[in-house]
């Protein structure tokens, strides 16, 4: 799995970790969620690149709930968000990807469908990027058609593969 | 012109699912309906997808219990509902043969896993792998001593065998 490095445009070879409590990311250092809480409520994971895996570029909680999968959050690092200085690219397509494999292992009908709640501003980013689906108001999902495309473009890739 | 989606400016991209309420119970309705009016031949994609998942954590993962290349191939073909007789002789093998692959009597040669990988379109390497992987804890688990061997051991020995033998 590779991420894009935005300052020599070079793919970054990556990986999604799960992450003890100890280890999540903090408000402290700029982050938005309470890692640590969440990790109470679901799975947390952690993109690391290889090379630097004490640093959490992104960071993400699953959930199984009435025998469904939901992304509970989804977070990306302070240094990986807006138009000047972000520092990785993909990061949030890595670990969407990521959730929507793991939907894959739930057993039942919800199998392959993967639930959460967007941000207002960003329900057209997340259709537009992802291909997500909308069910009802915010409530976005991602079906096992649109779940197998992102894991092929984002899990899948190769390093020689144009990011 | 089409106007491009804007790109998030905060790191948190969701906020958290209401469950449990009526809102939340319809939203899963309708994903309950989609998944309900999926065919036969998406239900088996599905399938298919998330049993080759399976064999990729099965590798990924350490200390799981062992499950054999034979067992994998079996669940392939009962997600297909395919027949082990007819799949023998479509790909060119005695059943008696694919009875004992299954079973993990016979190993899965390469010839085999690029068969399988063919037509349960993955890569072959899955299926040579996770056989590599068994037989290595197999061998791990038989109680030899592999930590007795030490390659700055191997050079001292060689070294004082050549000067032994300069000695002489």
């Amino acid at each position: 799995m590779y991420i894009l490095d935005l300052i020599n445009g070079e793919p970054v070879s990556s990986e999604i970790l799960v992450m003890d409590v100890k280890s999540l990311p903090l408000i402290k250092d700029g982050w938005q969620f309470n890692w640590r809480k969440l990790a109470s409520t679901g799975q947390t994971y952690v993109l690391t690149t290889r090379n630097t895996p004490e640093i959490a570029e992104g960071a993400l909680c699953l959930r199984i709930e009435s025998g469904m999968l939901f992304m509970e959050a989804l977070e990306l690092a302070p240094h990986n968000v807006g138009q000047k200085n972000k520092r990785y690219d993909h990061v949030a397509g890595c670990l969407i990807a990521y959730a929507c494999r793991e939907s894959f292992k739930t057993e039942g009908e919800y199998r392959g469908f993967l639930g959460f709640v967007s941000k207002t501003e960003l329900i057209h980013w997340y259709v537009e990027k992802y291909g997500e689906k909308v069910a009802r108001g915010h409530r976005l999902y991602f079906d096992a058609e649109s779940g197998e495309h992102l894991i092929k473009e984002y899990l899948y890739r190769k390093k020689t593969d144009q990011l | 012109m089409k106007k491009k989606a804007e790109e998030p400016k905060e790191g948190a991209l969701t906020r958290g699912m209401d469950y449990g309420t009526p809102g939340f119970d319809e939203f899963q309705a309708v994903l309950l309906q989609k998944s309900r009016s999926r065919t036969k031949t998406q239900k088996q994609q599905l399938e298919l997808l998330a049993l080759r998942f399976e064999m990729e954590d099965y590798l990924a993962l350490a200390g799981n219990p062992e499950k054999k290349a034979g067992d994998f191939l079996k669940d392939f073909l009962g997600i297909l509902d395919v027949q082990q007789k007819y799949f023998a002789k479509y790909i060119g093998m005695k059943p008696s043969n694919l009875s004992k692959v299954i079973k993990g009597e016979r190993p899965v040669n390469n010839d085999l896993a690029l068969i399988f990988a063919r037509l349960f379109n993955h890569d072959p390497m899955l299926w040579i792998k996770i056989q590599a992987k068994n037989e290595m804890n197999r061998i791990r688990s038989a109680g030899k001593k592999y930590e007795t061997y030490s390659l700055g051991e191997l050079l001292r020995e060689q070294e004082a065998a050549y000067l032994l033998r300069k000695k002489k």
